[in-house]
């Protein structure tokens, strides 16, 4: 048998040793990268919002260049040959990125960080790999390798074991913006843009909220000099909670908390919840509407006119079976209502310019993947995203695709394979394709050549 | 000499291209505001300036959205509204009424569209006037961009609906600009090989301008009658020994030459006349192959619009691809800028 390179420690080279299958001779990993020449598994989990577009995001990464392989059945089977040890800036060990079944922005962070919320042991269903030991969880099952969130870190009672600041073990990459929009049903949506209207401000979305008995508050309450009492449009004010564990719950009450000076705000204290005592998860509207039969009277709390609700603005536009839907003939649609006179639109949201404009993150812990001051490895006359942290296994392929996601420009990417494009406008082209934009420059992070994420570490 | 397509021929194909018709699936939607095809955007210095736009024939009281895009047609291969559009040129939706009607109102603050000159606020492509100088930003140049209406800026719909825009140039307004269409041959075609026995090769060109090219003409200066179409005959001839790696260049013995006689409608009489005759002598011309080829001309001009400067933007119906068959095989001999892929131009300031 062909002796074979060592790298990146013993157990590969034992394992491979152990066979008498001839194979290749190992390559050489790329220096100054997290990648070990062999594939592995890692499984991103948490957010319902950032779902689709990280999706996308893994397949981009999953098939873009990487190493050539050994394709001869045996132990060697997958892994880089001698000499394919150039990084072509892609996947290049020809890892597997894969993401679990969203549960809400929280559940992916404790996944991620081995968070017990009071339970002697956790996994997430849909991963692959164990928390490592350093974090001091008793999980034992496997959870997440990178989390999904739409919300940003907490920096106390956080997902975290201690609950202390998620930023002491997490760096939060933010990849993509979006804008939590507040929606109101039929033709309320019209009628909260016409003239006259400027759609709700943050001290009437707590009043919406803090109703003691939903329908207390009726539009005409809201509007006096433009619904009156009684009239065709008028009707009790119907506000729906929210699933707690979603990002697009904490961003929209974290908003409303500081915006309208109501400490401590909480959508699900008064918000409706679903027949079956749960508040519906977020970004589709069919739960609610086959919650109960719907009506059009107008003083009807099951009349969707009433209903006001919050939501991805970008899962909202970009697949229209969540915010539109037939029932029993009649289509019924969520509509954006102004904030403060401001409507969400992607140019807005692009800007940073829309009230409730948030950033969809990537979230690795620290020891995956963190950035670090100074330049990344030189590609030619440029350098790479200095991303640091793991040099091999899983948390090396952490590393690497956390990196590929949050490159700067074009330099630092190389051409789908398949479509001839760089990879950089793909990726935008992606994040584009689940209704997002991209994070407006002035929040990405511009040290170092820069990067197309905004960082948080 | 190969002989060219017919003028009619040329005006079918042009009206096939894919301004101001709506995408799949045989929508009824149309922009019904602004008219012009492509469509002169007004500008201050150069600036573009926002301007009301009115779609018809979407289902009532749904979201619809605009945005800007690039040069590529919607029909061509691989086109996607998140990689050939910029979202973050998108205002705010607008509902449609309930005949279907959407509007977005020039400079409404969450319903208005500015269009972009220059780089796009989502680095994908650059969209430029006819003399604007590319870029060279890392990123696509085109000089005619469109806008899509459509019910969704994430995906191809059945309902999206085109306008091309022909943004303004820097400085002085452009005095004549026409949508163009035609065809260019040479008399011999090119290939990988150079010719045993050198020759010149005389190269000829006919097309049609405005209304004869199935689009129309954006005028600022006061003409005999107002132009509305026109004719246009290119001449060149290729140098001895040419081979096919010079179609980019196009190096020639002597000028390269186009006169346009233009026409418009005589109040007097309702009928077709001409108005005058402009001849461009060719100062400097270019090529970019991606994602089509497109010609680049300058020249001075006299005649009608002398003085001023001519900018051809001719966008090829043939791709980088096609054209290597060619040279490969029996030769790169023919041309055409029909509209099929994106509409040409001509423009004098």
């Amino acid at each position: 048998m062909k002796k074979l390179w060592k790298w990146g420690g013993v157990i590969g080279v034992a394992a491979v040793a152990a066979t008498t299958i001839a194979a290749p001779l190992a390559s050489a990993a790329p220096a100054g990268y997290g990648f070990d020449n062999s594939p592995h598994i890692i499984v991103g989990a948490g957010s319902d919002t950032t779902y689709r577009a990280q999706l996308s995001l893994s397949d981009l990464y999953d098939y873009s260049v990487g190493c050539t392989t050994t394709t001869a059945v045996g132990p060697s089977l997958g892994q880089c040959i001698a000499g394919s040890d150039t990084n072509a800036l892609g996947n290049h060990e020809h890892d597997t990125v894969a993401q679990a079944n969203p549960n809400g922005s929280g559940a992916g962070i404790a996944s991620l960080n081995g968070f017990l919320n009071g339970q002697s042991n956790v996994t997430y269903p849909g991963t692959a790999n164990p928390v490592p030991g350093y974090l001091g969880s008793t999980a034992t099952g496997p959870n997440a390798d990178f989390a999904r969130s739409s919300r940003g870190p907490k920096t106390s009672g956080g997902s975290v074991i201690g609950g202390g600041s998620e930023l002491a073990v997490d760096t939060f990459w933010g990849f993509a913006q979006d804008g939590v929009e507040v929606s109101v049903f039929d033709a309320r949506g019209a009628q909260l843009q016409s003239a006259g209207f400027n759609g709700f401000t943050p001290a009437q979305i707590v009043q919406i909220y803090s109703q003691a008995a939903i329908g207390n508050l009726t539009w005409h309450d809201l509007y006096p000099s433009l619904i009156a009492a009684g009239s065709a449009t008028d009707g009790p004010v119907v506000p729906w909670g929210m699933n707690s564990s979603s990002g697009t719950y904490a961003t929209f009450n974290s908003y409303v908390a500081s915006a309208g000076s109501a400490p401590g705000f909480d959508v699900d204290v008064h918000g409706r919840k679903l027949a079956n005592n749960t508040f519906p998860f977020e970004n589709d509207i069919k739960p609610l509407l086959n919650n109960a039969p719907l009506s059009t009277s107008r003083t009807s709390v099951d009349n969707p006119a009433n209903w006001v609700w919050f939501g991805s603005f970008g899962v909202f536009s970009a697949f229209p079976f969540t915010s539109s839907a037939a029932i029993s003939g009649t289509q019924h649609t969520a509509f954006a209502a102004a904030i403060n006179g401001v409507l969400p639109s992607t140019s807005k949201i692009g800007l940073n310019t829309y009230p409730i404009g948030r950033t969809l993150y990537h979230v690795t812990r620290k020891q995956d993947a963190d950035i670090s001051a100074g330049n990344g490895p030189t590609i030619g006359a440029t350098h790479d995203l200095n991303v640091t942290g793991a040099a091999s296994g899983v948390g090396g392929a952490v590393r690497e695709f956390t990196r590929w996601l949050c490159r700067p420009g074009t330099a630092q990417h190389s051409v789908d394979t398949f479509t001839g494009a760089n990879l950089f406008s793909e990726i935008t082209s992606a994040i584009n394709s689940a209704g997002f934009t991209t994070v407006p420059a002035a929040l990405r992070y511009t040290s170092d050549g820069g990067s197309r994420c905004q960082i948080i570490s | 000499m190969r002989k060219l397509f017919s003028v009619l021929t040329l005006i079918s194909v042009g009206l096939a291209g894919f301004a101001l018709v709506a995408g799949p699936a045989g929508a009824a939607t149309s922009i019904t505001s602004p008219t012009g095809n492509p469509y002169a955007v007004a500008g201050i210095s150069g600036t573009p300036q926002s301007f009301t736009i009115t779609a018809s024939g979407f289902p009532p009281s749904t979201s619809v959205f605009v945005e800007q895009c690039d040069g590529v047609s919607p029909s061509a291969q691989g086109w996607s509204p998140t990689a050939d559009c910029d979202n973050l040129t998108s205002p705010a939706p607008v509902i449609t009424t309930a005949g279907g009607v959407a509007t977005f109102t020039k400079d409404d603050p969450n319903h208005g569209f500015t269009p972009f000159k220059g780089a796009g606020p989502g680095g994908l492509f650059n969209c430029l006037a006819q003399n604007d100088a590319a870029t060279n930003n890392g990123v696509p140049d085109y000089k005619n961009c469109s806008l899509r209406v459509s019910t969704n800026n994430a995906t191809i719909t059945g309902d999206q609906v085109f306008l091309n825009l022909l943004l303004p140039a820097s400085g002085a307004a452009p005095v004549e600009t026409c949508r163009l269409s035609g065809t260019w041959s040479a008399k011999t075609g090119l290939t990988n090989t150079a010719p045993a026995k050198p020759k010149g090769n005389p190269a000829k060109g006919d097309g049609t301008v405005g209304a004869g090219a199935g689009g129309s003409c954006a005028q600022t200066v006061t003409t005999k009658f107002p132009i509305t179409t026109g004719t246009v005959k290119i001449k060149a001839k290729i140098v001895k020994g040419a081979v096919c790696t010079s179609a980019l260049t196009m190096p020639t013995d002597g000028p390269m030459t186009f006169t346009v006689k233009w026409q418009g409608i005589n109040p007097k009489n309702g009928k077709l006349s001409t108005v005058g005759k402009s001849a461009v002598t060719v100062a400097s011309f270019s090529s970019t192959t991606l994602p089509n080829v497109t010609y680049t001309a300058t020249g001075p001009t006299t005649g009608i619009f002398q003085g001023k400067t001519a900018h051809l933007n001719l966008v090829l119906d043939q791709s980088q691809l096609t054209l290597n068959s060619q040279c490969n095989g029996s030769g790169f001999k023919t041309v055409s800028f029909t509209g099929a892929v994106s509409p040409s131009t001509i423009q004098f300031s």
